[in-house]
């Protein structure tokens, strides 16, 4: 157990990290809605080819909490759809997998907007 | 080649160009070494998801199913982003930890409140509601995109080779 904590924070620190040397590295100004835009594409590709499931063995939660795992559960989703639906399944596949996080994202972010005053 | 007229223009534009850029980055006005931002991006980073490691572990310890803690571990670090970004903790941290607080789905969830908080003053519908999505809307477009897109090219690369789905 205590080497899943340790795997979780070196991979999850460590995409993070990634990202961060893409947003230095970058000639042009990197906003934040484009860096979430990479990293959600860099998961779906290592998904598409079968990689990032190691990655979440391997890391856990350091895997699943940066977003490229959103991006990943979204390329499952389309591929386990295809096997239900065929071709259909790359309309279904992708938000259904992905639906538990964005509802809720959009839920608790509205309430947190409208409820919530920032401090300072 | 060296079109006087051309070369006027392309100067005007890259000088237009610099300032757009330098109003962009006025926030960030000091540089920081790389090597600092990717160590507080890492150790930000690693935190946030040692911490759904954590929740991770106690939910598997309640005897729910392994997807399920996944899911629950995940929407505990959106409460937090969100609840955080309200109260204005979150986009302090992010001014530290850079890619170490956007990255991680907490981030996600910031960039949902954060733009609707400022937009609050327009109204629930027209403004809150609406700039909801200024930032997570290129997230969900690319991603949807981005998955239908490689789905279709398994599908074709599958009826080309033979393959089953």
């Amino acid at each position: 157990m205590w080497l899943d904590f340790f795997w979780a924070f070196v991979i999850g620190g460590g995409l993070c990290a990634l990202a961060q040397v893409a947003m230095d590295k970058t000639p042009f100004f990197v906003s934040s809605a484009h860096i979430l835009v990479a990293v959600v594409l860099f998961g779906e590709v290592l998904g598409f080819f079968g990689l990032y499931h190691h990655l979440i063995r391997l890391a856990g939660m350091g895997a699943a909490v940066p977003l490229c795992g959103f991006g990943n559960s979204l390329i499952e989703g389309v591929f386990a759809a295809m096997g239900r639906d065929g071709l259909l399944g790359v309309l279904t596949g992708g938000l259904s997998a992905g639906a538990a996080g964005l509802d809720a994202v959009i839920i608790i972010g509205f309430f947190s907007a409208i409820f919530l005053k920032p401090k300072g | 080649m060296n079109d006087p007229l051309k070369e006027s223009m392309r100067a005007s534009l890259e000088a237009a160009r610099k300032k757009e850029y330098a109003s962009l980055i006025e926030e960030t006005k000091e540089p920081v070494p790389l090597a600092k931002n990717v160590l507080l991006a890492f150790v930000v980073g690693g935190a946030i998801c040692l911490l759904g490691q954590v929740f991770y572990v106690l939910l598997t310890m309640a005897g729910l199913a392994d997807k399920t803690c996944v899911t629950l571990s995940l929407l505990i670090l959106i409460f937090l982003g969100s609840v955080l970004t309200g109260l204005g903790y979150y986009d302090r941290l992010g001014k530290i930890a850079g890619a170490g607080s956007i990255v991680p789905i907490s981030g996600f969830a910031n960039s949902v409140v954060a733009p609707a908080l400022e937009w609050r003053t327009e109204g629930i519908v027209a403004g809150l509601a609406a700039k909801l999505f200024t930032l997570a809307g290129p997230v969900i477009v690319f991603g949807v995109t981005g998955s239908a897109l490689l789905g279709l090219i398994k599908y074709i690369w599958l009826a080309l080779t033979g393959g089953a789905l």
